[in-house]
């Protein structure tokens, strides 16, 4: 908590999609990408705090772009499970708006 | 099953507030608890828990749509209403506050379907059904070829988004299968199982790429460990042989999770509820069923 909140800091205040996004990430990525009950899982989801802020993705090699990101949230990738057909397309947008400002 | 996200939630509202306070006035504040309109189906009913699983359309300025539990304001309400009832409620939502509460619940039509539920559940000593099952290579398998190893064998499905259900039990799953590997005599006289609860979606290569990040990339685990996939027909008998429950809304199902271990000979020899059981116990349980000696 003290940790997002430095992470989150006072920047400018959330637009409408980030707040969005917010929710979605809330409810859809956070039980494993934030959480602690995630413990007994045998491959760690990676944190996603400023995923776009590298050149690349968590496993080292996918540029960080929109495209790889919304291809990974749709179709899944390794242990994490595909997502698609449970966001609208400007859900998803308002999802990489959100995941922009982490 | 959905607390994390619950806590997730209150923890980046904290923080998103916080950045808040420090603008002038961005947005109203919310002193009191929000009142959000869902209308939705009802995919199970939790009378014990005073609990109701919805199907909802997406709420907005509040959530997506989704299928999660909810628990009612008035737990007594749950006597009224059955899976597959269409239903208006208001959810309760207290500000920075994780206890979301369904109140002013409206039936607007009965359902006619219920879930799928144990009819005959199998007893220790029984002995199993043959079912015919498609594995991750395609490939035919009965559960009858089984017979002469100890099979563990547990429900889950590849789009579970569920850190404490299906990936945990999958992980679970990989720890019991390196334990049994490490012994020579389990490493062939055991086999593990996992039959997917979406026929659906889990075809073959879907599997295939499911399993193999449990078995390091390596194609030559499955030799011990498969991933399966049968008919609905016969997956609702064997999911009621086992006690196991579920219930299939858009993407998501909402069940409930069996481990099995059966005997060599072909009979239930125990069962795991639920995702709490120890790896030591259960690899130990398998391995005292393993033939000795005989090969």
């Amino acid at each position: 908590m003290i940790a997002l909140l430095a992470a989150v800091g006072c920047r400018q205040a959330p637009t409408e999609a980030e707040a969005e996004g917010l929710r979605i990430y809330a409810m859809q990525c956070s039980p494993c990408h934030e959480a602690t009950a995630t413990a007994g899982l045998v491959v760690a989801p990676p944190k996603l705090q400023g995923l776009f802020k590298h050149a690349t993705l968590p496993d080292g090699v996918t540029p960080a772009n929109d495209a790889a990101v919304r291809g990974i949230i749709l179709d899944g990738r390794r242990t994490m499970p595909p997502f698609a057909g449970r966001f609208s397309e400007p859900q998803m947008a308002a999802l990489l708006a959100y995941l922009h400002r982490k | 099953m959905i607390s994390p996200s619950r806590i997730a939630i209150t923890v980046l509202l904290f923080a998103l507030a916080g950045c808040r306070s420090s603008q002038t006035a961005t947005t109203t504040a919310h002193s009191a608890a929000q009142h959000y309109h869902l209308a939705g189906t009802v995919v199970a009913v939790n009378a014990a828990a005073g609990e109701l699983t919805v199907k909802h359309g997406a709420i907005p300025g509040f959530m997506p749509a989704m299928t999660m539990p909810y628990k009612l304001k008035d737990a007594g309400r749950v006597r009224d209403l059955k899976p597959g009832d269409s239903i208006t409620a208001e959810v309760v939502a207290p500000e920075a506050s994780d206890d979301f509460v369904l109140d002013q619940i409206a039936v607007t039509a009965h359902g006619a379907n219920g879930p799928v539920v144990a009819a005959r559940r199998l007893g220790v000593g029984d002995a199993v059904p043959d079912v015919p099952l498609v594995n991750q290579d395609g490939r035919a398998v009965h559960l009858r070829d089984y017979r002469g190893r100890a099979l563990l064998l547990t429900f889950i499905y590849t789009r579970c988004p569920m850190p404490t259900a299906c990936p945990l039990i999958t992980s679970r799953f990989a720890r019991v299968n390196r334990a049994l590997l490490s012994d020579a005599a389990a490493r062939t006289g055991s086999h593990l199982l996992s039959i997917s609860l979406d026929p659906a979606f889990d075809k073959p290569p879907v599997l295939r790429r499911y399993g193999l990040a449990y078995i390091n990339d390596d194609p030559a685990g499955f030799a011990h460990w498969e991933f399966a996939v049968t008919t609905p027909e016969d997956l609702r008998g064997l999911a009621q042989s086992f006690g196991l429950e579920y219930s299939v809304a858009d993407n998501q199902i909402t069940h409930t999770m069996q481990t099995v271990l059966i005997a060599p000979n072909g009979t239930v020899a125990r069962s795991w509820a639920g995702s709490g059981w120890s790896e030591d116990e259960v690899a130990a349980a398998v391995k005292s069923l393993v033939p000795r000696g005989g090969r």
